[in-house]
């Protein structure tokens, strides 16, 4: 009864919600995954970009080409679980007063993601890799650890942001 | 905090507490650094004056992983709960 009446109240007036924090964080943050996953996708643009200059498609092109499809895809939904879970788990109100734009930051990133995977489009991927890199800085930093750019020593050599971790 | 506080419940928070008052065995509200705005137990308050937080539930972060607390990052005592009666997913 009183549960329902306070709860009635809360709609009306939305009390400050509050964690007892009873599951079980395994604290195991990294952007890292996010920014790879994103790097696959412009591999994966890059790949497809070349099938474009063929004049005809073999039967095992074909394969190929549904492959790369198929990884970009995936990919575009691991860079966003990935920045999901760093948001949703790791982002609290100290973070957030920290970094005011981390919502507008993550809804950024879900719609670029949806973006680069809806097109073959190397410019879209490029602009999901700008917002991932900037989400690994705010997070780094929040862990007061610096961080530097460099290019990936792999394929599609693309600028990341990578934590300055002491030896 | 579970089961004392069941996910969803509602509690009502004194901030106009005095520091003083603040007891172990209480459960406090305080704006932790890593894990936001957070219920916990109090467990002691140590020589510097340090607040030592502790969970309810097996699962919960331990004393050693929570870290002192100042008393500036206490919000409030929890003075009532009205527990959720609910069904919530665990």
């Amino acid at each position: 009864m009183l549960f329902k009446l306070v709860s009635a109240m809360d709609k009306k007036l939305s009390f400050s919600p509050v964690s007892a924090h009873c599951d079980i964080p395994c604290k195991i943050y990294d952007p890292i995954s996010a920014q790879l996953a994103v790097l696959t996708m412009i591999r994966m643009v890059d790949l497809l970009d070349e099938f474009g200059c063929k004049d005809s498609f073999s039967l095992n092109d074909q394969a190929q080409f549904a492959r790369l499809i198929t990884e970009k895809e995936v990919h575009g939904l691991k860079v966003k679980e990935e920045i999901r879970v760093i948001w949703g788990d790791y982002i609290k109100q100290p973070q957030l007063e920290q970094f005011p734009e981390l919502h507008e930051l993550t809804h950024s990133i879900m719609l670029a993601a949806s973006k680069a995977k809806q097109n073959i489009d190397k410019a879209a991927t490029l602009d999901l890799l700008a917002k991932v890199n900037r989400f690994a800085e705010i997070f780094w930093t929040t862990k007061g650890i610096a961080t530097f750019t460099a290019t990936s020593p792999y394929p599609p050599a693309q600028q990341l942001v990578y934590p300055k971790l002491d030896c | 905090m579970s089961p004392r506080i069941p996910e969803g419940s509602y509690v009502l928070v004194n901030c106009w507490h005095s520091l003083l008052s603040v007891k172990p065995g209480q459960v406090v509200k305080v704006r932790h650094a890593r894990y936001g705005d957070i219920i916990k137990t109090l467990d002691h308050i140590d020589e510097q004056g340090f607040l030592w937080l502790r969970g309810e539930h097996q699962s919960s972060v331990s004393m050693l992983e929570m870290g002192p607390i100042n008393q500036q990052q206490v919000i409030g005592i929890i003075c009532s709960i009205i527990r959720s009666t609910l069904k919530v997913a665990s």
